[in-house]
């Protein structure tokens, strides 16, 4: 086998020309005119066998994921020597096995088709040529060593031995101009902890430990700090069966996942936490209920009475909600996140924690024992002086590494302007963005799953990267390049003498050893503060003076709220296919870019969903399309982070405008940081011809966002799950939210009440059933109370199985293949908005009406209860979808294209389906398979919890059980009968395999 | 037929096999020109995939399966008419029925295109048919659509035979006349009937027997191909009323489509002689009668939807009726519910270019009728989250037209080439006096 894909196909000859033309007409005239998958390649078996390497068996390599600064842990599963998926680091105690949607999507930005295959040149006219590396290494050198100016090196946030190197080398050529530019850096954070704790730091978020939390706009379960982290801890304790379960309220004038996560949603007006916050402090002060001090900070002014009016909630709201912040301690106040960054961020932080403060959740549910090291990086206010240094024409070289500042800063602040005056500019990007299309020279670094490096996540949980695999195309390590450089120019202090980038970082781990061994298998080195140490509120808070964010623009437009998009990020997401059609987590729109507006308003601006509208600011135009959003404050609009790229070499991420490049450059006060939340804005319909593609909403164009009393999504109060409350009384009083009054009907679909004698046969039936099986019977078990919508498990499954994209066009046909998806339901109780997410992934039916009716028996029942899927034997008559009532089921309507090198993903493990042929979750048969394997090969039965899912082993929330339903003492066995249990549909007798565990709604009573 | 006599039917019948005219030419042309269409669509969706028609999740059956189902109605009539009526004695169906057998024939020839059509993969489409292979897989007999292809096929293989047999009398008639390449091919297929009363004898034994072999197939085929439905879970389908609605819809159908033919043909070859207003009296009143049953059928789905509880059945009938597809459902009742109710009146009955019209009306109700149960249903299943309505693609339509195109190619070349009236039946019922005068 040939690793290296860039060889140069050696001139044909005579024998094999023949051979070729042979083979052509063979299958010319076998083919016909209809086109065939494409003819077989060769399995050839290895000549010499690598080490380390057997076929057919996955290795896997400990690294950490550089998705977002949190830094988790992966375990890169790899076969032949790809790496095919990736997963959490069960021993890593960020994220302890689980992983997002971004970070498991990083596969495809290591196999991005559009990546940077080979360092390129910038020719006279505008095009780039490839270069070898050794003239590319020169040309740097060369301009290195005598610059028209100095040298200024931007980088992306660095947390371990990079930041070290970049720092260094940039030292030798006798700059210090390193600018680090990260576009979600929390500056407020940090800024509003110094003045709160006298500690520039971003402390322990304890979920597990807060009885309440209070979240002032921060998305912690998407995008805010670290969200695998925060989604696991809060579902500790807010989640499954927990009877003393945390209470969530979401203060945001945009419903975000976190916020359809939240016990009640308080639609504030943006730039308003702070007020919020200090009223709530106030109340609870003053009935007496503190816990803690409150810095020396005098609340009265801002007792509800007095800011009711500027948040824009009723003041007996904040009174009500500060009551039972007092009453379920200890109480977290959040603020922060996009959503939250007005030009007052850090007054909302620093209210945040005063509130936490007496709230009595200081040293407990949020402490300084470990603090988040998120590096250092320049606050986006700071960078205008470096943009001017470039403007004055005092730069020479500029030199960019993993940030996309022409992207991600606001237009106004001119930086591709400024870059342009620079003589010479060098990316070492990976992508081809908007700031590498603006350089000279392209030095394209490995993907940080090919490469060497570390991160630091809290205080002594030091992490590892290490290449999974060998380099998919022709690029370097850039810190590699730079110590080649340096040592060409012959400035090689301190750490720049070492050899090559492993060897610094080796030197930084203590050097070669059995030390550097365990941490390379381990993943790092992980020595966890458990300690909470007592905190309080530093004095002199008095001198912040809070107030509502002012927002600039036309000041008859409409406040625009930017929040940061969950599948996106801050842009990064954007080329990768899983990414753009993995649904928004709460609108369900794919592939696109739209703003978001409350149905009312819609109406009242003449708008439908999906028409063409134009944004503007005084600092520019953003054209999207518009959408229809209920969680969303009727006098805002709303639009995410994350797409209209523009440069042109991305083939999946031109789509709708980019949020940053058209705000204003405008800051947060107090610590610099780019306000989000800053503008008003006017918007007028361009009428131009758009379509949204979307899952959900409006019945016939792709769904219905509505239950319709089908009992799909079910809910009981936590008054009935604690005794004090009869399920009859608490429904007919219809406290809290659950579901359609129909459904509450005794012998109504999915009726807590059990009077419905099928529903109880149903019940009956499957323990019966088991023993029809032969060994096994796979179930399992999700719990809705844990569940919380963030779609980590549909891009596992796609990974896991080889599940395919399918583009905008498809999804708003309806084709779309994910094996699982998450169905996002409205409910409405008394005014109230309630979001549930349910995951739907093939239920495996004990009597399954695809099975009855395929009429090849290419969908079966296996011996061990599993709904089997034969995609050899299908033929397409798609009965089995048609009879299915969970619509589970997906058709290859196409032959759909893996783009090279993305195919190199797909995992050997699993067929990759053809078009004809109907696909749909197997419980990964796979997986199944392997863990019998391992079983048999030690003599032995399998265990509980060897068999573990895709979507189960990423859960960040654990909601997914899954095992052997004949073994009475596995997890999932004791779970299928938990007083929380029901089937989706259960009166239609199909006996599914998965059981659902009512999601939890609480009723406070105060 | 007061000018009737054997010579007069036997010239007047032959004369429609005479070398066809330059209109019949330009209507074979383009026929044939919509046929390719049809085709081409065809071979585009095998090549690119399914994706091609316009069929998603939920709708995973649409214009296909109705035509299917459309097209197999239609092949009711023939052995309604021609098998039923011929225990019963009804003597008005020996005008109609070899148009009607015809038009049974090629109707569930292109009907069986169908199930092939829509299969995902059709090159494999033989792995529906229970055939010996050394992997020792056999389909799988409890699913409809495993008996879908028993019932079609037999249905297909009887009704072909029926057609055939009642053929043979006629076809020697024709080979009396016929000169060289069509005597021989004539000659062939008359199995050298010369008419004797022995072979008469056989004869009619044997076209008992299929007749009454062919007749418990009439309700079987529909049945079956109703249980492709029925047998499902989903709410809109899953109903005990399915078989006889069905059957009773294809009847009405199959009628509507027969006067449909038999009227341009009555005018193009003058046959009014042959075809008399009491022939449409009685095709009215069938189609009277099956109507009623059909609209008692839908007013029954609608109760039961109501009294069953059920809320997926209240939800997915509502939906029928009020909801976005609701035109194609109240199209459907006007068509087959409220237009065949003018057959209440005789002078209706006997308007032959008034039963046409209604006729249209029937094949257009019936059609729809089938698009509603068949795309409504699945569009509005049990999870509303999937709920989406489908939208045909130019390959769905143009394989839909296709379809009548092909069928319409068998017809035109059946008209020319087999004897599209009984003779022998037409003379079996001219009163006695006349049969003498012929023999001159």
């Amino acid at each position: 086998m040939s690793d290296d894909i860039h060889e140069q196909p050696l001139p044909l000859k005579r024998r094999e020309f023949l051979k070729l033309v042979g083979v052509a007409t063979a299958a010319t005239a076998g083919a016909g005119c209809l086109e065939f998958p494409p003819p077989n390649e060769l399995i050839q078996p290895y000549v010499t066998a690598p080490e380390n390497i057997i076929p057919g068996v996955a290795t896997y390599y400990a690294s950490t994921c550089r998705e977002c600064p949190a830094a988790c842990g992966l375990h890169v599963k790899t076969r032949e020597g790809r790496a095919i998926k990736l997963e959490g680091n069960p021993s890593h105690p960020v994220n302890l096995g689980s992983l997002c949607a971004r970070g498991q999507s990083a596969l495809q930005g290591l196999y991005n088709p559009d990546r940077h295959a080979h360092p390129k040149q910038r020719q006279a006219d505008g095009s780039f040529k490839e270069i070898t590396w050794e003239e590319a290494e020169a040309l740097l050198v060369e301009k290195l060593a005598a610059p028209a100016g100095a040298v200024q090196f931007w980088t992306g946030q660095e947390t371990g031995t990079r930041a070290a190197l970049y720092d260094a080398f940039i030292g030798a050529l006798g700059s210090a101009d390193r600018i680090v530019h990260e576009p979600f850096a929390w500056e407020a954070l940090r800024e509003g902890n110094r003045l709160a704790f006298g500690r520039a730091e971003i402390p322990t978020y304890d979920f597990a430990a807060a009885g309440s939390v209070f979240t002032l706009g921060a998305d912690f379960l998407e995008t805010w700090l670290s969200p695998v982290e925060y989604a696991r801890t809060f579902a500790t304790r807010h989640g499954g069966s927990t009877t003393d379960a945390g209470r969530l309220v979401a203060f945001e004038s945009r419903l975000s996942l976190t916020g359809s996560n939240a016990d009640e949603w308080v639609a504030i007006k943006p730039g308003t936490e702070a007020l919020a916050a200090l009223a709530m402090a106030q109340v609870i002060v003053a009935e007496g209920l503190a816990k803690g001090s409150t810095g020396g900070l005098d609340l009265t002014p801002y007792a509800p009475a007095n800011v009711a009016e500027q948040v824009g909630v009723p003041a007996e709201v904040l009174v009500r909600l500060a009551r039972e912040f007092a009453a379920n301690g200890p109480g977290l106040a959040i603020a922060g996140g996009v959503q939250a960054q007005s030009a007052r961020a850090t007054h909302a932080v620093v209210a945040a924690n005063v509130l936490t403060s007496v709230g009595g959740g200081l040293g407990s549910a949020l402490h300084f024992g470990r603090t988040l090291d998120l590096g250092r990086t320049h606050a986006p206010r700071d960078l205008a002086p470096a943009i001017e240094r470039m403007n004055g024409g005092g730069v020479g070289v500029l030199l960019v590494h993993g940030t996309n500042p022409a992207y991600s800063l606001p237009g106004a602040l001119g930086f591709a302007a400024a870059a342009g005056k620079v003589p010479f500019k060098v990316s070492f990007s990976i992508d081809p963005d908007e700031t590498a299309q603006l350089c000279d020279l392209i030095l394209p670094d490995h993907h940080p799953l090919e490469s060497w490096g570390d991160a630091q996540a809290w205080t002594g949980v030091r992490s590892l990267l290490q290449p999974a695999m060998r380099p998919v195309f022709k690029t370097k390590s850039t810190p590699d390049v730079l110590l080649a450089a340096a040592k060409t120019l012959g400035r090689t202090p301190g750490l720049l003498a070492a050899a090559t980038w492993r060897d610094v970082l080796t030197a930084a781990w203590g050097g070669p050893g059995a030390a550097w061994d365990a941490a390379l298998a381990a993943g790092g080195s992980f020595a966890v503060a458990s300690a909470a140490p007592a905190l309080a509120l530093s004095g002199g808070l008095a001198g912040v003076g809070f107030s509502v964010a002012e927002l600039g623009g036309d000041a008859a437009g409409t406040p625009l709220v930017v929040y940061a998009s969950p599948n996106m990020y801050d842009g990064r997401g954007a080329n990768k296919p899983w990414l753009q059609e993995l649904p928004d987590p709460v609108t369900k729109v794919v592939w696109d870019h739209w703003v978001e507006i409350h149905p009312d308003t819609m109406t009242k601006l003449g708008l439908k969903r999906g028409d063409h509208v134009a944004l503007k600011t005084p600092a520019g135009t953003l054209e999207t399309a518009a959408y229809d959003y209920i969680g969303i404050r009727p006098d805002v609009f709303a639009v995410a982070t994350g797409q209209g790229h523009t440069a042109d070499g991305g083939r999946y991420w031109k789509r709708g405008g980019n949020v940053a490049g058209f705000l204003p450059a405008t800051y947060d006060d107090a610590s610099g940081g780019l306000a989000y939340v800053a503008v008003k804005t006017t918007l007028a319909k361009t009428g131009k011809k758009y379509k949204l593609a979307y899952l959900g909403g409006d019945p016939y164009t792709g769904g219905q966002s509505r239950q319709m009393g089908r009992g799909i999504a079910q809910a009981i109060p936590l008054t009935v799950v604690t005794g004090k409350a009869d399920a009859h009384g608490a429904a007919a009083h219809g406290e809290g939210g659950h579901g359609d009054p129909a459904m509450h009907k005794p012998g109504f679909v999915g009726s807590p009440v059990p009077a419905d004698p099928i529903a109880s046969a149903a019940k009956e039936a499957p323990n019966s059933a088991y023993a029809l099986h032969a060994k096994h019977k796979w179930g399992m078990v999700v719990d809705l109370n844990s569940c919380n919508g963030c779609q980590a498990c549909v891009i596992a499954c796609s990974a896991e199985n080889n599940v395919a994209f399918v583009g905008k066009e498809q999804v708003d046909k309806g084709r779309e293949m994910m094996w699982l998806r998450i169905e996002r339901f409205y409910e409405e109780h008394d005014g109230k908005l309630e979001v549930r997410h349910v995951p739907v992934m093939c239920q495996h039916c004990g009597a399954a009406p695809c099975e009855s009716v395929c009429p090849v028996y290419a969908t079966y029942h296996n011996p061990e209860g599993l709904n089997a899927m034969i995609y050899n034997r299908c033929v397409g008559t798609r009965y089995c979808s048609n009879n299915c009532p969970y619509k589970v089921r997906a058709f290859n309507w196409f032959h759909y294209d893996f783009p090279a090198p993305l195919n190199w993903q797909l995992n050997p493990d699993v067929t990759v389906r053809d078009k004809g042929v109907m696909e749909k979750c197997t419980f990964c048969v796979q997986r199944i398979r392997d863990a019998k394997d391992h079983a048999k090969d030690e003599a032995r039965n399998v265990r509980d919890g060897e068999m573990v899912t895709a979507c189960q082993q990423t859960c960040p929330a654990q909601a997914i059980v899954f095992g052997d339903l004949m073994d009475s003492e596995s997890r999932v066995r004791q779970l299928v009968d938990h007083d929380r249990g029901y089937k989706i549909f259960e009166e239609i007798n199909t006996y599914p395999a998965v059981t659902y565990l009512k999601k939890v709604t609480r009723d406070v009573p105060v | 037929m007061s000018t009737l006599t054997y010579k007069k039917v036997n010239e007047d019948f032959l004369s429609l096999l005479r070398n066809p005219t330059k209109a019949w030419y330009i209507l074979f042309a383009l026929d044939l020109l919509v046929l390719a269409f049809g085709a081409a669509c065809w071979i585009y969706q095998i090549q690119t995939g399914m994706g091609a028609a316009g069929k998603m999740r939920p709708v995973m059956w649409a214009l296909y399966i109705t035509d299917f189902v459309f097209w197999v109605g239609i092949g009711h009539a023939g052995t309604l008419i021609s098998a039923v009526l011929f225990l019963f004695r009804s003597r008005f169906r020996n005008a109609i029925y070899r148009t009607a057998e015809g038009m049974t024939v090629f109707a569930v020839m292109t009907a069986g295109l169908f199930p092939l059509i829509h299969l995902g993969r059709v090159w494999f489409f033989y792995w529906l048919l229970p055939y010996p292979n050394q992997r020792g897989l056999w389909p799988n007999f409890r699913s409809p659509l495993e008996w879908d292809v028993f019932a079609v096929s037999t249905y297909l293989t009887i009704s072909s035979v029926f057609f055939f047999v009642g053929l043979i009398p006629d076809l020697a008639v024709a080979r009396e006349n016929a000169v060289g390449l069509r005597k021989k091919i004539y000659t062939l297929a008359s199995l050298g009937w010369r008419g004797t009363d022995r072979q008469w004898k056989h004869y009619n034994s044997a076209y008992i027997y299929f007749a009454a072999l062919a007749t418990p197939l009439v309700f079987s085929v529909h049945s079956v191909v109703s249980w492709d439905f029925a047998m499902s879970v989903n709410p809109g389908w899953h109903g005990t009323i399915f078989a006889p609605y069905f059957v009773a819809g294809a009847i009405f159908s199959g009628i509507g489509m027969v006067i449909t033919l038999m009227v341009p043909m009555r005018k193009i070859f003058g046959l009014e002689k042959y075809l008399t207003d009491w022939h449409f009296d009685s095709m009215g009143k069938i189609l009277l009668f099956t109507s009623l049953i059909v609209t008692y059928a839908y007013a029954t789905e609608m109760f039961m939807a109501w009294y069953s509880g059920n809320i997926f059945e209240k939800s997915v009938f509502w939906d029928r009726a009020f909801g976005p597809v609701g035109w194609a459902y109240w199209i459907m009742v006007l068509c087959n519910c409220l237009i065949p109710l003018l057959c209440i009146k005789k002078s209706m009955r006997t308007n032959v270019w008034g039963m046409f019209i209604i006729s249209i009306f029937v094949n257009i109700g019936m059609w729809f009728e089938r698009f509603v149960i068949i795309v409504q249903s699945l569009s509005h299943n049990f999870d509303p989250w999937v709920w989406r309505m489908y939208q045909p693609t130019l390959v769905d339509v143009g394989v839909s037209i296709g379809s009548f195109a092909w069928f319409g190619m068998f017809f035109l070349l059946f008209i020319k080439f087999l004897p599209a009236m009984a003779i022998v039946e037409m003379k079996e019922i001219l009163p006695a006096p006349r049969k003498n005068a012929s023999a001159a």
